[in-house]
């Protein structure tokens, strides 16, 4: 057996893995390559076709992968993840879906509104929210529902991210509850609505607005979040108020937040479409559908679903064999917390359990580390499979579904021993 | 220095009283009608950003869709937006996503249009 596992690892080892930061080799499956031409950005390479992504610094961003141009789309380079718990503000990805969006806010000018089916209709300033109570924290995972979409078997339509279009961040604000008691539900209010300052180009194009049943918007842990790591939240990540939604997928953590309506009614309409249309998922128990089919019926997409990833290592970095090293990665879910992570190097047959690092909540990535003393030269396959204390796992394979969103299946990272 | 120092010392009372003021103020009018709340004093910064350039452009072709991909497509999104889609998508799957395009966004494209910018992007974008 190859795998050694050392038992009785100190944290003191765990900082040092954690103080380690990515070597080249684990730059090299996203290729670094800098382009000839002067001019020319550099780029990392995707490892899915067409997955030439140059690197840009946007404004308060150090250069991460530009998806698109306008609106802003940005990826963080997976090796980030490998240098700590918390993504910095600075590499956290960036998406937009409407090409208006705020390039000068005034935070004294700013307002959220509250209104619909309330007692008392409310209008906000940011002085207003930060004396209303105490701020609350929570360190919470922000994924894009088409995290990883480039890696769709068949390839769907679609903005092509790897697997770096999630983040993990400590969040502050107030409880959104504590708004919405203040301007009184009315009896029979259904979901609650939430807008940002960004808009369409085409007053046909719906506006981006999601809706939250109104049991999931009174839920503690949903806040109005003016702190992202105790900084002010990045202007393309919503300053100066975004929708933090532990465990639900970043869709809903509407950006630049400034409208908020509470209905008697499901959320219809024009402007309903990202949720009516988009962001939905096949309404099966698998949420997916036969590769290349459409689905009979649809649901909105909601939870994450449990991930686990290796970020100490990349695709063909080369270890030494018979050398021990600590092989780390994150895991994540929809908020049951993570009960365990193994790492299977036989193709998935035996699996080694993990130690987990310290919790930081059951919102939030969850550090692991595998001591292994590879024993053999030539190609090795690492997986990692993450179990929820809810019981939920990872499949072996990511389930199909035509929009790519929620892929969750083992992951695989294939290395050469010499 | 002893001046400057008295300065800064008179402003931070200043502030103090101010911030208090605040306070009593927002507290006096409710959360609903304060236009300056306590924590607002002192920081009148308005937060603006500049964004890079955009430099994607679509592959040029003979074709008439190309044309009509130019003028309409980035009307709201960027050329990148076609540039990183999946390369050998058919003439069916990107005659589906026009026609996505048009019914949900509301992209001004008429069927005409929708044909010849799905045989535009299914052969520009066939393969590398």
């Amino acid at each position: 057996m190859a795998l050694a596992a050392v038992a009785g690892l100190s944290p003191r080892a765990w900082d040092t893995a954690l103080a380690q930061s990515p070597t080249p080799a684990q730059m090299s499956a996203q290729t670094l390559a800098q382009s000839t031409a002067p001019a020319q950005p550099p780029t990392l390479t995707q490892p899915f076709d067409n997955g030439v992504r140059e690197l840009i610094a946007y404004p308060g961003k150090r250069p991460l992968l530009r998806i698109t141009t306008r609106p802003p789309h940005l990826e963080t380079p997976f090796a980030v993840f490998n240098e700590g718990v918390i993504t910095p503000n600075d590499a956290f990805f960036v998406r937009y879906h409407l090409a208006n969006i705020p390039l000068a806010i005034d935070p004294k000018a700013y307002r959220l509104k509250v209104r619909g089916k309330v007692a008392t209709e409310l209008s906000l300033s940011l002085g207003d929210l930060k004396a209303m109570g105490p701020a609350a924290e929570v360190v919470a995972v922000n994924q894009c529902s088409g995290n990883s979409r480039g890696f769709s078997t068949p390839r769907v339509f679609g903005a092509q991210l790897g697997n770096g279009s999630m983040g993990n961040a400590r969040w502050a604000g107030l409880p959104l509850h504590i708004v919405l008691r203040l301007a009184g539900l009315a009896a029979g209010a259904k979901q609650v609505t939430f807008n940002g300052l960004d808009t369409p180009v085409l007053p046909a194009t719906p506006d981006f607005i999601k809706a939250l049943d109104v049991d999931v918007a009174l839920g503690a842990d949903v806040l109005l979040a003016w702190s992202m790591n105790g900084e002010d939240i990045p202007m393309l990540n919503g300053y100066p108020l975004k929708l933090i939604v532990p465990g639900y997928f970043g869709t809903y953590w509407v950006k630049h937040l400034s409208e908020i309506t509470v209905l008697d009614v499901p959320f219809t309409g024009h402007d309903a479409w990202f949720m009516t249309t988009g962001y939905r998922l096949p309404d099966n128990d698998c949420n997916c559908v036969a590769p290349g089919t459409a689905p009979e019926k649809t649901t909105p997409i909601s939870r994450l679903r449990v991930r686990s990833f290796i970020t100490s290592l990349s695709d063909d970095a080369v270890v030494k064999v018979k050398q021990r090293i600590i092989v780390k990665g994150i895991a994540f879910d929809g908020g049951a917390g993570i009960k365990k992570v193994e790492v299977s190097i036989d193709g998935g047959g035996r699996w080694q359990e993990a130690q987990l690092g310290n919790s930081l909540g059951r919102y939030s990535f969850r550090e692991w580390s595998l001591p292994l003393v590879p024993s053999r030269r030539g190609p090795l396959t690492l997986q990692v499979r993450a179990t929820t204390l809810s019981g939920e796992t990872q499949p072996a394979e990511s389930s199909w579904n035509p929009a790519g969103y929620a892929r969750n299946g083992i992951e695989s990272v294939h290395v050469v021993v010499a | 220095m002893s001046w400057w120092l008295s300065v800064v010392g008179a402003s931070r009372v200043a502030l103090a009283i101010a911030a208090m003021a605040g306070i009593a103020l927002a507290m006096a009018l409710g959360v609903q009608s304060s236009a300056v709340g306590a924590n607002d004093l002192g920081k009148s910064d308005v937060r603006k950003i500049d964004l890079p350039p955009e430099t994607a452009v679509l592959r040029s072709s003979l074709l008439p869709g190309y044309e009509i991909a130019v003028q309409k497509c980035g009307i709201c999104h960027s050329a990148d937006y076609v540039n990183l889609q999946p390369l050998g998508m058919s003439v069916t799957q990107w005659a589906a996503e026009m026609t996505k395009m048009r019914n949900a966004y509301g992209a001004p494209l008429d069927e005409i249009d929708i044909n010849l910018l799905s045989v535009y992007l299914a052969t520009a974008y066939a393969d590398r």
